[in-house]
């Protein structure tokens, strides 16, 4: 028989388990999932638990790297003045870093295109442990 | 294009190496200005994905992914052990209506420890400087060792109080908002098939095994709208705390610098020297509610998409398994059965 009522502890993992020696609370109620045999136990393991975290935390953190590095762009579009390294392309003084943003922290490729301005939104910010020098512009401080 | 040439290419290919003509200057000056000039989000991802390669839009997401990876893995797993095990203090002690807040807050707490030093060593590596990624990973070591040195283990997870000042009262309301939404949503599934649960304290078991019988599409559906409301509820409602750890953060980055003289900017500044409830509490008094709430839009609009996704990724990726489970189960229940006859 199933605990009565107020045994709240019983549940957990035991929440993805078919056991067939306990009444349906739902009359009329059909599996819905192919299950027979008596005393049979369908459980999740922890490793599988884990890869489900893992792929869920993996798409979050593509989609949400790429939406903030455009978005941490477009934000900052306004201070991309070229940097000496872009403007010796085609002009001949090339222009000053913007004040104030000379130590921006940059990535360990960086070769002055945009993409390595260091304005990756929430990746980027310089915090108190690192150690950080600069600060970012309002909308790209770290989540 | 991903273009890499070190100049610009304004005449003819002949000409392409070396100083260009001088008409050509102000036209590939324009060219470059035009490809910096970002209109909207899919303007900058189109532009940044045609002028520097499609991968460049994740650059920086092996560091991000060592801290992410393995803190969901342990907040998710974590939450489900002491949500739901029968061994978990939690789930022995406190009721269905209370189980969820302490088992996110705990899972938090546990997560955010775990993976402190990890963020600390991810956040020096992107400030740091070198000419190559191993001088980068020498370089934050280093740091790291000598800070450890200076000021002890401890200062491995410094930072984590403001962390956890904002996480977990996110995390308690987030799953608890999570639970109650989706039993609801569980609930209205059912009145429509014309089931009902019997009104008892076993409400949260009958639920849970009604949960578990759902196809994938019905989980996808209600985890990530319960995922998505319960994010976008926590998130502002923790938008103070958000505000008070940002303006922590900036003031103790700015703090080296001289400080402004006399009045309101001493005063803001003594401000974010105190703990958090005071700061809280002063910013209230001199902006007001507004000042308390400030960015909750965008970070609403962040944070509620991320919740929704992970939590219906997670419990898809367990129904998948689960399916798969059963079906091996099947198999071997077959083969033993015909192995008997």
């Amino acid at each position: 028989m199933t605990p009565l009522a107020g045994d709240s502890r019983a549940g957990g993992q035991n929440h993805d388990r078919i056991t067939h020696d306990a009444p349906l609370p739902l009359p009329n109620v059909l599996p819905e999932t192919g299950g027979g045999g008596a005393g049979e136990l369908v459980e999740t393991t922890a490793f599988q638990k884990m890869l489900s975290a893992t792929s869920g935390s993996l798409l979050t953190t593509l989609l949400g790297m790429c939406l903030q590095k455009s978005s941490g762009v477009v934000s900052g579009r306004d201070l991309l003045t070229p940097f000496p390294s872009d403007t010796t392309r085609c002009c001949a003084s090339p222009l000053a870093i913007p004040a104030g943003y000379a130590n921006w922290p940059r990535f360990p490729k960086a070769s002055g295109r945009l993409s390595e301005t260091g304005l990756y939104g929430a990746e980027c910010v310089s915090t108190p442990e690192s150690g950080g020098h600069g600060v970012l512009p309002r909308g790209l401080f770290h989540e | 294009m991903n273009n890499n040439a070190e100049y610009c290419v304004a005449g003819t290919r002949i000409e392409g190496i070396g100083v260009p003509p001088a008409g050509g200057a102000a036209e590939c000056a324009v060219e470059q200005t035009q490809q910096r000039t970002f209109n909207s989000t899919l303007d900058g991802l189109r532009k940044i994905a045609r002028n520097e390669g499609f991968t460049t839009l994740w650059r920086g997401l092996s560091p991000t992914l060592v801290m992410a990876v393995p803190a969901n893995i342990i907040y998710f797993t974590g939450y489900e052990w002491l949500r739901f095990n029968s061994r978990s203090p939690i789930a022995r002690t406190f009721k269905d209506e209370y189980a969820p807040l302490v088992a996110g807050v705990s899972a938090r707490i546990l997560a955010a420890t775990a993976v402190g030093p990890i963020e600390l060593f991810r956040t020096r590596l992107q400030a740091s400087h070198g000419e190559s990624a191993a001088g980068h990973v020498q370089d934050t070591f280093r740091g790291i060792r000598d800070m450890v040195g200076a000021h002890g283990y401890r200062s491995l997870w410094r930072g984590l109080t403001l962390t956890l000042w904002r996480d977990v009262p996110f995390s308690g309301m987030y799953w608890w908002g999570y639970e109650n939404i989706r039993g609801k949503l569980t609930d209205i599934r059912e009145r429509h098939r014309g089931r009902s649960f019997e009104a008892d304290v076993s409400r949260g078991r009958a639920r849970r095994r009604s949960q578990s019988r759902e196809n994938h599409t019905d989980t996808l559906l209600d985890s990530f709208t319960a995922g998505a409301l319960s994010g976008a509820l926590a998130s502002i409602a923790t938008t103070p705390f958000d505000v008070g750890k940002t303006r922590t953060q900036v003031y103790m980055d700015s703090a080296k610098g001289s400080v402004a003289g006399g009045g309101k900017a001493a005063a803001a500044a003594a401000a974010e020297e105190q703990n958090m409830v005071r700061l809280l509490w002063h910013i209230l008094k001199t902006e007001g509610v507004p000042g308390l709430f400030r960015g909750w839009i965008p970070r609403t609009l962040k944070v509620a998409p991320a919740c929704a996704i992970m939590i219906s990724s997670y419990e898809v990726g367990k129904k998948v398994f689960k399916g798969i489970n059963e079906r091996a189960l099947q198999e071997k229940t077959g083969l033993d059965s015909g192995r008997d006859s």
